[in-house]
């Protein structure tokens, strides 16, 4: 079993299905593109032919690099790779890890401390915006996740966030899922500076007190809903 | 000369038909029109030279101009616009007016060998006209005039051949409606006025189809050039640069709206083979471009997807910013089912003729959704135009404040299926729609633009109608988005970018169409560490405020507000989409998110053979700027008996002022601007313009830098410099 279907197993996650032959249209007929492609004269290949039986001198890699290519991999699929699959992937995950640390070849694997378990990816395909994101939903800590978010979208472009926004991609919440969630922002000391306005049209919107005034934070949902062509 | 003679860029022939007498003749564009560049500044110099500016818009000596540029047809990135210019019909003052549209037809146009057409006269029958390269002739229309844009392109489409791109008129041109269109491919539509403009010449449709090519001088350039584009500047729609929804590769998304809304789990519900999902589209892989744009997201939710066949767009535009529908909500109803619309969907704005709400249809929410896709169909087949909205915030303010009832004929009244209307039936909007596009009953004067409507109905008068309101200086966006008194709406004005969006906003005879601005503010980009940088490092420090936190006018913001002028008539006149440019942001984070704002000067280097700058280029700009000004001046004075453009034609609606009444200007939380800041903005702005600050009207110094002195004369002639 390859390393890529232990990392599968590991996260509980089913092969992926084989993709169905679409179906063969009914079309007139038509010829034989092998029989067409036969017919053709033949011409003179002007490169060197590829040598089959040729040995290639693949580039030699450790077992730290080749464990960095499966976290790359993954990373490429949007997808964090945590400590816990590593392990159970790899009995010297963490041997392979340490050693990634030292090796230039590696400068790219880097990691994210969640509250649950550390998680891998890397940089060349992934941001580390997004890594934080990937692993607030992996850890589905809702709460927490609404209200990191909430208060690094105020900081930083800046504006409201509306609830909508978590229940799109990558969150994907669902709406009951997420007015539970809401429902515990709301009653948790933490998360005290995280307050709902909504928007001249309805449409609900948070912000967090840290960084907005509650004028502030109503102009900018409202500024959020123009839909202006 | 042509391009047959070796022209780079340009075709080097422009096409002029006389539909009185039929003649069609043929001339150079160079050198004649060189500095004037294509498009808008080639339809200006020809209003400008043959058209006196009191000529009435609906008569044989009123001229429609049809131009696209040297970098039209040239492969360049979303060059593919054809730019319109005309008498204004239905804005005050009956001044100069572009309009344009996209699709196919520039393209057609162009490798057919012509840079402008230019239609004059008047047909005594319904014709159009078929280019097929060099050989041009009017053919009888009379038995598609009367049908429908889709008909008619269509039936036109299989007389000439398949080849040929079809621009037509509908019903609503026809009969001379002010709010009217001429449609082309399957939706594109340039509005303004320009279906009544082709219908008072009894001019159909135009057909095209053009088998040659655009010389590029030095295609390797060119090439590198196309590809760096792709590469590492352009985003998507209104070129926002940054994922709506978070993706793996992105430092930044948009948490509210914005135009990048492609991304893994959004799906083209009814694609051929099975539902296609959108995925991730990283900056440098050229191929997935076309995935970031879903703009049918942007209009409706994800309630739409189901319906979504795919995502379409005009020629060498690799955005896509159509959407293509198949939804069987309608053809259960017996409606067309198959509809799309552009990145400007008129389609969303049939909400406001639903004034009492709408009823579910198959699902919870869709009841907007299915009367939305009807409306695309229906406007577009009428040829109907909406002056970016106003017609239809302007129908639900008559309709709940009982304006109507008071306006109307009872028996009109009482004609008219308002019960349609109340059970969201699809089919009420052919019925308002058809009487505007018919001309029928005093309903109809909704189709002849905000100028006239408010003015018949006593709404720009509060002596003179039961609100006691001047509508263009209500506070209420829900109605209200006017400007000024002119008759025209803001077009991503003050709202997002203060007073330099107001500034260019002010400067047309109808909405402005220039997207300089918001494509960058509006664009998801965080505020501090991207938009302020980018755009400070172009034009100084303070040229631009976070959002909702305005500031006071200074020098940084006017030379924004000029540079954003400018650019928009160069967008016109090159032709280039001004959804798209110009290229002020990136997506790309090795770029510190900055674009190339001079990579339209190496375009058209590349193109020509001939050394252009952005300098260059805008300082051509600045003379159709400077023709715009004039020639609204002269037709102020004429159709105003106004000596001065501050006093009238730039006056401000209240309500940009009066809005948020609790909070001052320049408070966070507020777009509200001040009077004062306001007249500096415009002093400022005239200064820089080389206008007169009490007039606001182009000096003689300032026309004849740019070759002027004719239009100079023509000014103080009728005392106005």
């Amino acid at each position: 079993m390859s390393l890529m279907d232990r990392l599968r197993k590991a996260a509980g996650m089913q092969e992926a299905p084989k993709a169905e032959p679409p179906m063969p249209e009914t079309e007139p007929d038509k010829p034989d593109l092998i029989d067409y492609l036969e017919s053709l004269p033949e011409v003179e290949v002007p490169y060197t032919p590829f040598e089959e039986d040729k040995e290639i001198d693949a580039p030699k890699r450790s077992e730290a690099e080749m464990l960095a290519c499966e976290i790359r991999l993954c990373t490429r699929g949007e997808d964090l790779v945590s400590l816990t699959q590593l392990r159970s992937a790899c009995e010297n995950a963490d041997e392979l890890l340490e050693e990634m640390k030292d090796l230039v070849s590696c400068a790219d694997i880097l990691f994210i401390q969640g509250d649950q378990d550390v998680y891998y990816y890397c940089s060349t395909y992934m941001t580390d915006n997004y890594a934080k994101i990937a692993m607030l939903v992996l850890e589905k800590d809702w709460p927490r996740t609404i209200a990191e978010m909430v208060r690094f979208n105020c900081k930083t472009y800046p504006c409201s966030t509306p609830y909508e926004y978590f229940m799109r991609p990558p969150y994907l919440m669902t709406k009951p899922q997420l007015m539970r969630a809401l429902d515990q922002v709301f009653r948790n000391e933490a998360y005290k500076d995280i307050v709902s306005v909504n928007a001249s049209n309805g449409a609900p919107y948070l912000y967090s007190t840290e960084y907005f005034t509650e004028r502030y934070g109503k102009a900018l949902a409202n500024l959020g809903e123009d839909d202006s062509q | 000369m042509s391009a047959k003679n070796g022209v780079y860029g340009w075709a080097g022939t422009i096409l002029r038909v006389n539909l009185t007498t039929g003649s069609i003749t043929f001339e150079d564009t160079l050198p004649k029109y060189k500095h004037y560049i294509g498009g808008m500044g080639i339809g200006y110099k020809v209003l400008w030279d043959e058209v006196p500016m009191d000529t009435k818009p609906y008569s044989d000596a009123a001229k429609v101009v049809f131009g696209v540029g040297p970098l039209t047809g040239s492969a360049v990135p979303c060059a593919g616009r054809t730019n319109i210019t005309l008498l204004s019909s239905w804005s005050r003052g009956y001044s100069i007016i572009d309009s344009h549209m996209g699709g196919h037809f520039a393209q057609n146009m162009k490798y057919a060998g012509y840079d402008a057409i230019i239609i004059e006269g008047r047909s005594e029958t319904p014709v159009y006209l078929k280019i097929d390269d060099d050989k041009v002739t009017l053919e009888d229309a009379s038995h598609v005039w009367g049908t429908g844009t889709f008909n008619t392109n269509k039936v036109i489409a299989k007389e000439c051949g398949p080849e040929f791109d079809v621009a037509s008129i509908g019903q609503a041109g026809e009969n001379l409606v002010n709010m009217s269109s001429i449609v082309t491919s399957v939706g594109n539509v340039a509005g303004a006025g320009t279906g009544s403009a082709l219908g008072y010449k009894k001019l159909k449709a135009i057909a095209v189809r053009g088998t040659g090519s655009v010389l590029i001088a030095d295609p390797v350039k060119h090439k590198e050039l196309c590809d760096y584009m792709l590469r590492e500047l352009i985003g998507t729609n209104n070129n926002h640069n940054v994922p709506q929804n978070p993706q793996a590769w992105a430092e930044y998304s948009a948490p509210s709206k914005n135009r990048w809304k492609g991304s893994p789990g959004v799906v083209w519900g009814k694609a051929p083979n099975g539902p296609i999902d959108m995925g991730e589209q990283p900056v440098g892989d050229i191929n997935r471009i076309s995935y970031r744009n879903a703009k049918f997201m942007y209009d409706h939710g994800e309630i739409v997807s189901k319906y979504v066949v795919k995502v379409g767009g005009c020629s060498s535009c690799p955005i896509r910013c159509y959407s293509q529908y198949d939804c069987e909500v309608l053809t259960e109803q017996g409606l067309p089912g198959k509809v799309s619309n552009t990145c400007s969907p008129t389609g969303t704005n049939p909400k406001n003729f639903y004034a009492e709400g709408f009823k579910d249809f198959k699902e919870e929410g869709d009841g907007s959704l299915i009367v939305s896709l009807h409306g695309s169909y229906v406007l577009d087949d009428l040829g109907l135009w909406e002056n970016y909205g106003c017609m239809c915030r302007e129908f639900k303010f008559c309709y709940l404040n009982g304006i109507f009832e008071k306006v109307l004929p009872k028996e009109e009244y009482d004609s008219i299926p308002w019960q349609m209307m109340k059970d969201c039936d699809p089919r009420w909007l052919d019925d308002i729609w058809g009487r505007i596009a018919r001309k029928e009953g005093e309903i109809s004067r909704l189709g002849e633009g905000t100028y006239s409507l408010l003015r018949a109905w006593g709404l720009d008068d509060p002596a003179k109608n039961h609100l006691g309101i001047n509508f263009y200086d209500m506070v209420d966006a829900n109605y209200n988005i006017n400007i000024t008194h002119n008759g025209h709406p803001k077009h991503h004005g003050p709202e997002e970018s203060g007073q330099a969006a107001l500034l260019f906003n002010v400067m047309y005879n109808r909405d402005c169409m220039n997207h300089c601005l918001t494509n960058t503010v509006r664009s998801g980009s965080p505020f501090d560490a991207v938009i302020k940088p980018v755009l400070e490092s172009y034009f100084g420090e303070g040229c631009v405020d976070a959002p909702k936190k305005y500031t006071p006018i200074n020098e940084a913001k006017i030379r924004l507000a000029k540079w954003a002028f400018l650019e928009k008539q160069w967008h016109d006149s090159a032709t280039l989409c001004n959804w798209m440019y110009p290229m002020t942001l990136s997506p790309s984070k090795a770029r510190g998110y900055k674009g190339d704002l001079e990579l339209d000067g190496k375009f058209m280097t590349a193109i020509t053979g001939e050394e252009w700058t952005t300098e260059d280029i805008l300082f051509d700009m600045e003379r159709v700027s400077n023709m715009l000004r004039g020639m609204t001046a002269i037709s102020y004075k004429i159709h105003e008996n106004a000596d001065n453009l501050r006093k009238t034609h730039d006056v401000v609606s209240a309500w940009v002022f009066d809005q948020d009444p609790d909070i001052k200007a320049f408070e966070p939380g507020t777009t509200k601007l001040d009077r004062e800041d306001w007249e500096k903005s415009l002093d400022m702005f005239y200064e820089i313009m080389g206008w007169n600050k009490e007039t606001g009207i182009p000096t003689r110094e300032t026309l004849e830098k740019f070759g002027l002195g004719d239009m100079a004369d023509k000014l103080e002639e009728m005392k106005l410099i």
